[in-house]
């Protein structure tokens, strides 16, 4: 009874001559080969013979040659085995002296074929890692502005980030794997046309068994994520949350303009609620409300439970350097061209706009709280209107506090002292 | 301006009409032909002959003219006839000219 081994096939279509070595190779070592599918090959089990295989790629229709070609083959000494490999058929002989089946320039025509086509495959799954959403979503929020260095961190640490990344990895790995490979069949094409030696290549290894495998659910995945993997949904989920929040809500801060705020919710009012999981922080949650009018309210509050608590330490160091390495003359670099036009309008003007963007905190660091690690307070001391009256002469306040592995970032802007409430704070994350 | 296909023959062309001059062939035949003609110097491997059987069919260079058993009989056309003898002409001319720099 016939004994069979399958074995994975590790080459592509331009791999001709790394495979006519593998079968050689197989039939010294008794493997002698039957038939492939797109995966692997099959080979019978035999005693090793010392065989020459060559693959046949010009005028092969639906996987056969013509019977004329087969007779002169035959007339050469070489078999034509009536399974096709890649698309070609697989041509053997034990004859040392038989004839090698092309010996003209004239023959590369269908390879060159293979090769412009293995060529423009690599091109479109470069293409394809461009437009890979994974990828470019650190770039848009950077071009977007978004200043929250920890959210960035944060961003690439969640899981469907680092499955885009990794999607888009493969891919453009693919793509070159595949233009390497298309200019490996180029020298040999060459060395055809000149009639010289074939370049002996072997290019068999795991790494391309396991790449052949992924390439169906490459593509696939790649077009599932063009409908689903919005990195915006991804990296920012809305959530319909509970009353249970981590941290205190503007009622407990001032009961008025938490009530006020109840019924402005449905008058304008920009309230938001968002929580997300991700590697690096299992859970964040942030709530944000503005309102400009009367009363003037602003509350923002996020919450972050790092991994450990050195991530917590690290994100309390980042946001408090956001604020505190904030110089005037890094505004004013920044700033030039609205100072410049608004100085078309006046000098009084255009001093009170600069001083809109010449962030000066005052700092309070030494407060403490009971189970707070970190805690640092600042009250930006500008106003962001020509008009003082509409701020009432408010400030916005910033209190960044960590507990363990815990961190809360608030911003107010409303009547009462933010420093007042740091045990209250403190105790919804000790 | 781009090159008229046959413009120049290689070798092995040459030698497959040269093989067709003497009376209809198979492909066998006349892989066997060149090999004794060139003194094994110039070989068709079976691939090389079928692609150039084919090329030359298509373009009437030879024509199908029959079958022996699997294999098919082919001739050379009258355009074939007249491609191998400007082959002819023109290498004997590079020959001559080749001698008269000798001499010279």
């Amino acid at each position: 009874m016939r004994q069979f081994k399958r074995k994975l096939m590790p080459f592509t279509a331009c791999d001709i001559s790394a495979i006519e070595k593998w079968l050689s190779d197989m039939a010294q070592k008794g493997l002698i080969y039957e038939s492939s599918g797109y995966f692997s090959v099959r080979f019978a089990v035999s005693k090793p013979v010392k065989r020459r295989y060559r693959l046949e790629y010009a005028d092969v229709i639906g996987g056969h040659i013509t019977d004329e070609k087969r007779a002169m083959y035959e007339e050469s000494g070489w078999t034509a085995v009536d399974e096709i490999i890649l698309g070609f058929v697989v041509l053997y002989t034990d004859d040392a002296d038989a004839p090698e089946p092309y010996n003209a320039p004239e023959t590369v025509k269908p390879l060159e074929k293979i090769k412009k086509r293995q060529t423009w495959i690599g091109i479109i799954f470069i293409l394809m890692f461009l437009l890979t959403k994974g990828i470019g979503s650190p770039i848009g929020s950077l071009i977007s502005g978004d200043r929250d260095i920890l959210l960035l961190i944060l961003n690439i640490g969640t899981i469907r980030y680092a499955a885009l990344c990794l999607l888009g990895i493969l891919l453009l790995t693919e793509g070159i794997l595949r233009i390497v490979r298309a200019k490996r069949l180029g020298k040999y094409i060459e060395a055809l046309k000149n009639e010289e030696a074939v370049p002996k290549l072997t290019g068999k290894s795991c790494f391309g068994a396991v790449m052949k495998l992924l390439t169906l659910p490459l593509v696939l995945a790649w077009i599932l994520q063009l409908w689903f993997f919005d990195p915006n949904v991804t990296l920012y989920e809305m959530a319909k949350l509970d009353d249970n929040y981590p941290f205190p809500m503007l009622s407990e801060i001032n009961a008025e303009e938490g009530e006020a705020l109840n019924e402005l919710s449905d008058h304008g009012a920009q309230v938001s609620a968002r929580e997300r999981s991700d590697f690096l922080a299992p859970e964040t949650v942030e709530l944000f409300v503005d309102y400009w009018g009367e009363p003037n309210i602003s509350y923002w509050v996020k919450y972050y439970e790092l991994r450990n608590e050195k991530l917590a330490e690290e994100a309390y160091d980042e946001l408090v350097y956001s604020f505190t390495a904030y110089t005037q003359e890094e505004l004013a670099s920044r700033n030039i061209m609205y100072r410049a036009k608004l100085k078309s309008d006046g000098a009084k003007a255009a001093n009170e706009f600069i001083r809109l963007f010449d962030k000066i905190y005052d700092i309070y660091d030494e407060l403490t709280a009971d189970g707070a690690d970190d805690i640092i307070y600042l009250v930006d001391k500008n106003d962001y209107t020509a008009s003082e009256s509409d701020m009432d002469g408010k400030h916005y306040q910033h209190l960044i506090i960590r507990c363990g592995n815990k961190l809360i970032n608030v911003r107010y802007l409303g009547e009462s002292d933010l420093k007042d409430y740091t045990e209250l704070y403190a105790s919804y994350i000790r | 301006m781009a090159r008229k296909k046959f413009s120049t023959l290689t070798e092995q062309m040459f030698y497959l009409l040269m093989a067709l001059i003497g009376g209809s062939k198979c492909g066998t035949d006349v892989s066997e032909y060149i090999r004794k003609k060139s003194g094994g110097r110039v070989l068709l491997g079976p691939g090389t002959l079928y692609a150039l059987l084919s090329d030359f069919e298509a373009e009437n260079v030879i024509a199908y003219v029959g079958m022996e058993g699997k294999k098919k009989i082919y001739a050379i056309t009258d355009y074939g006839r007249r491609l191998y003898d400007e082959e002819l002409k023109r290498m004997k001319q590079c020959v001559f000219d080749a001698e008269m720099e000798d001499e010279e």
